[in-house]
């Protein structure tokens, strides 16, 4: 009851307010009404994004030989960003990203792997050209994480009582610094007119680049349970550092 | 259009900042299954054909490994990698590249890896002909490649070349140095390498190599193979062909005294299914080194072992055991006059031991064995001529056995490797001065190790994961200490670590060797062995560039 009196009583309120306004004359209005457009944001300048796609390392360090026959290293890659600074035909946006890749071969018959998880605060600057999408170059520190490993038949076995055939892998991970520098072109595959439309929009990308992780020795160690008093000793495959140039080429939406 | 040229110095560039490196073949090239483990006196060597070298590994203190690689030629031939007696060296005989398509391409070869120390090194001797076979001088001083038992390694072989390397000098054109042996028809399966002899006409003392065919025997003084002779076995009067079966040496000197004259130089030599001893003296020749003069003597039976010995007045002869006849014959050397002395079992081998035992007259004192009879006996040869009986005196030891292994520095030790019907083998520890002979069983077929120091030895299970130590001497002498392992044992080895001032600690170390995947290995501290404190070290041959 005191709700609907309410309502009754803002409803007359605004009505009335409404008629007055409508009766006031306009001539009291000392210049003609001029109706500036409210400036809108131009989203294909400032924007959110998300990207997602292929990176291609090409490593010939040989420390990469025992994980793989080719000295390359795919990973997938994403990154997410946001502008945050935008001058005329120039942006800023820092963001977050993540590189994964795992590669496997043979070493003297024994299986290996080595996977990478790399995730770095890309620092980008961009050149817009409208429609035509914007060009930019990218710093992106961070870390990495190697997780290298060989399964050799002559390792211990992980367990107490020994199983024939049983053997724990030679391991060996280790958090690293790392960083890319690269220079690439984001162009606008699915876009609306409305620049300032907040709708989704489809980017095709590419860049290219050097990549950068700090080189380790890989004394690989026998995996054993924590608690197992047996001594094992390790393998050392020399140094490996994951340098090289890279490209990448992604799909990104943005926002 | 693109300018070609703008292309390639493009790509030039992107290689050269990215990729388009290569793998190296190495990561490519599996281990080769029982690829050999080799025991040396400072560590273990591991041949590791498919990618061209040995990899030699040292025990430190803690149960720790080294390994240190060293090129060796392609294609090595597994069963003519050899070590020396005293352990310091390695020979590893390689194929080379065949055929050979490029310049880069190798030639046979022997490399020998100088492991007396802890940082070994290498001289390779590249020669035309690759030999499948090799004997090691005991001496060290000459390895000879030959073709031996088998088939052919090549479309036309010449079954009679051998190739000689000096090992004393380096390689260098007329080191190696190949010939091909005087052949009645015969081809080389067996080689001896003589002491030095009391040869006529050589300056200094001369050494030979004897050679012996499967119809023949030639000798070829190793510092001119030229002047080589072959003597034929086989009798004219007969088609049957006489294969020699061993051969044993007398050089002439008198090893009790420096001070006689020396005698000459003689040979003898038994033959397959052939009841006869050939004895040859080695006399002056107008034409040559030496000239052979043979003897032929029937002695009853096939002599399965033959030894020259010194029996009474300090006459020279050939012992012959003759199991058929239960006996052993002994030859004069001079007049071929053969007696005849019944022994209590039809023993089969022989090994002198007068070293050991010890001789009031200076004669020879042999210890005899047999595979297919019981018991071992200690055949004192001064007694022998007229009192045979008296002469023999049997151990109490029941067992067949098999084979007799020496002890390092320890001669008055022989380890004696019995057979079972249960093929369960088991051994004993025969001790010549104390006359005693501690019997050892194990569960099943035992491999043994004597430590090259002379002061225990290991038994393992081949295959298995069950290793024993047992001291020779000291307060726990023959108790076994049980070990296990947790990877099947292919070899095992007793190694000295570096001294202190080699930045070791001078220990020992028994090293297990596990021949799967890149090969791996167990360490204990050989002296005072445990489980607690035994290390795995896995993957041997794969490290990093």
């Amino acid at each position: 009851m005191k709700l609907r009196t309410t309502i009754l009583a803002v409803s007359s309120i605004v009505l009335a307010a409404q008629a007055a306004q409508a009766q006031e004359p306009r001539a009291s209005l000392p210049f003609p009404e001029t109706i500036e457009p409210a400036r809108g944001v131009d989203r294909l300048k400032e924007m959110w994004r998300f990207e997602l796609g292929y990176r291609g390392n090409f490593i010939t360090d040989a420390g990469l030989n025992p994980f793989s026959t080719q000295d390359y290293f795919g990973q997938v890659s994403m990154v997410a960003s946001r502008t945050i600074v935008a001058r005329g035909r120039f942006s800023f946006a820092p963001g977050i990203g993540w590189d994964y890749g795992k590669s496997g071969a043979t070493a003297r018959g024994d299986v290996t792997s080595l996977e990478v998880h790399r995730i770095v605060v890309p620092l980008e600057g961009r050149m817009h050209f409208g429609g035509w999408g914007y060009a930019f170059v990218r710093a992106a520190p961070g870390i990495a994480v190697e997780n290298a490993e060989v399964n050799d038949p002559t390792a211990i076995c992980a367990q107490t009582a020994s199983l024939e055939g049983c053997a724990a892998p030679l391991t060996k991970s280790r958090w690293l610094f790392a960083t890319d520098i690269s220079a690439g072109y984001a162009y606008p595959v699915w876009a609306r007119k409305d620049v300032s439309e907040l709708a989704p929009r489809i980017w095709l990308q590419a860049d290219g680049g050097y990549g950068w992780i700090v080189g380790q020795r890989l004394a690989l160690a026998t995996d054993l349970a924590s608690g197992d008093p047996r001594l094992a000793s390790g393998v050392d495959l020399g140094t490996l550092t994951m340098r090289g140039a890279f490209f990448r080429a992604t799909a990104a939406v943005s926002f | 259009m693109t300018n070609p040229r703008t292309v390639l110095t493009a790509v030039a560039v992107a290689c050269a900042v990215s990729a388009c490196g290569s793998r190296s073949p190495y990561w490519d090239t599996s281990v080769a299954a029982g690829g050999g483990s080799f025991g040396l006196a400072n560590g273990v060597a591991l041949v590791d054909d498919v990618d061209h070298r040995v990899v030699l590994v040292t025990a430190l203190a803690n149960q720790q490994l080294s390994t240190h690689a060293i090129p060796v030629g392609h294609n090595v031939i597994g069963q003519a990698t050899a070590i020396s007696p005293d352990g310091s060296r390695l020979f590893v005989l390689s194929a080379g590249d065949t055929p050979r398509r490029t310049a880069k391409d190798q030639y046979p070869s022997l490399t020998v890896v100088d492991a007396s120390s802890f940082t070994a090194q290498s001289k390779m001797y590249p020669t035309t002909v690759a030999l499948p076979n090799l004997a090691i001088d005991p001496l060290g001083d000459w390895a000879v490649a030959y073709t031996g038992p088998g088939a052919p390694a090549s479309f036309v072989q010449n079954a009679n070349e051998i190739v000689i390397f000096d090992l004393t000098k380096p390689p260098s054109m007329t080191n190696p140095i190949s010939h091909t042996i005087r052949s009645q028809g015969g081809t080389p399966q067996r080689l001896t390498f003589t002491p030095e002899m009391n040869l006529p006409k050589v300056t200094g003392n001369g050494r030979l190599l004897i050679v012996e065919t499967d119809i023949d025997v030639t000798l070829l003084e190793l510092d001119h193979p030229s002047s080589d002779v072959t003597v034929s076995l086989t009798s004219g009067t007969n088609a049957q062909q006489v294969t020699p079966a061993g051969a044993v040496v007398d050089s002439g000197f008198d090893p009790t005294n420096a001070k006689a004259v020396p005698g000459p130089p003689r040979i003898a030599l038994r033959a397959m299914n052939n009841r006869n001893v050939f004895t040859f003296t080695l006399g002056a020749s107008d034409t040559n080194d030496f000239t052979p003069i043979i003897n032929v003597v029937d002695v009853g039976g096939t002599p399965t072992d033959i030894a020259f010995v010194r029996a009474d007045q300090d006459v020279l002869r050939v012992a012959a055991l003759v199991p058929s006849l239960t006996s052993a014959v002994l030859v004069d050397a001079d007049t071929s006059i053969t007696t005849q002395v019944a022994l209590p079992a039809p023993y089969s081998r022989l090994s002198l031991v007068t070293n050991v035992v010890g001789s009031a007259t200076g004669t020879d004192v042999a210890m005899l064995w047999s595979g297919s009879a019981s018991g071992v006996a200690l055949w004192a040869l001064g007694n022998t001529v007229g009192q045979p009986y008296h002469s023999i005196e049997v151990l109490p030891i029941t067992q067949q056995v098999q084979t007799v292994d020496e002890v390092t520095k320890q001669a008055q030790l022989k380890v004696l490797e019995t057979a079972d019907a249960s093929n369960a083998n088991g051994f004993l520890v025969l001790d010549l001065l104390k006359r005693t002979a501690s019997p050892l069983q194990t569960m099943g077929k035992a491999t043994l190790a004597i430590a090259p120091d002379g002061l225990r030895m290991w038994a393992f299970a081949q295959g298995g994961t069950d290793l024993a130590k047992l001291d020779f001497g000291g307060p726990d002498a023959l108790n076994p200490v049980p070990l296990t392992t947790d990877k099947a044992i292919d070899a095992v080895y007793d190694v000295a670590r570096p001294p202190a001032s080699g930045g070791g600690d001078g220990g020992r170390s028994l090293i297990a060797i596990h021949n799967q995947g890149t090969v791996g290995a167990t360490v204990f501290d050989a002296l005072n062995p445990d489980t607690a404190t035994a290390r795995i070290v896995p993957a041997l041959l794969l490290e990093g560039p």
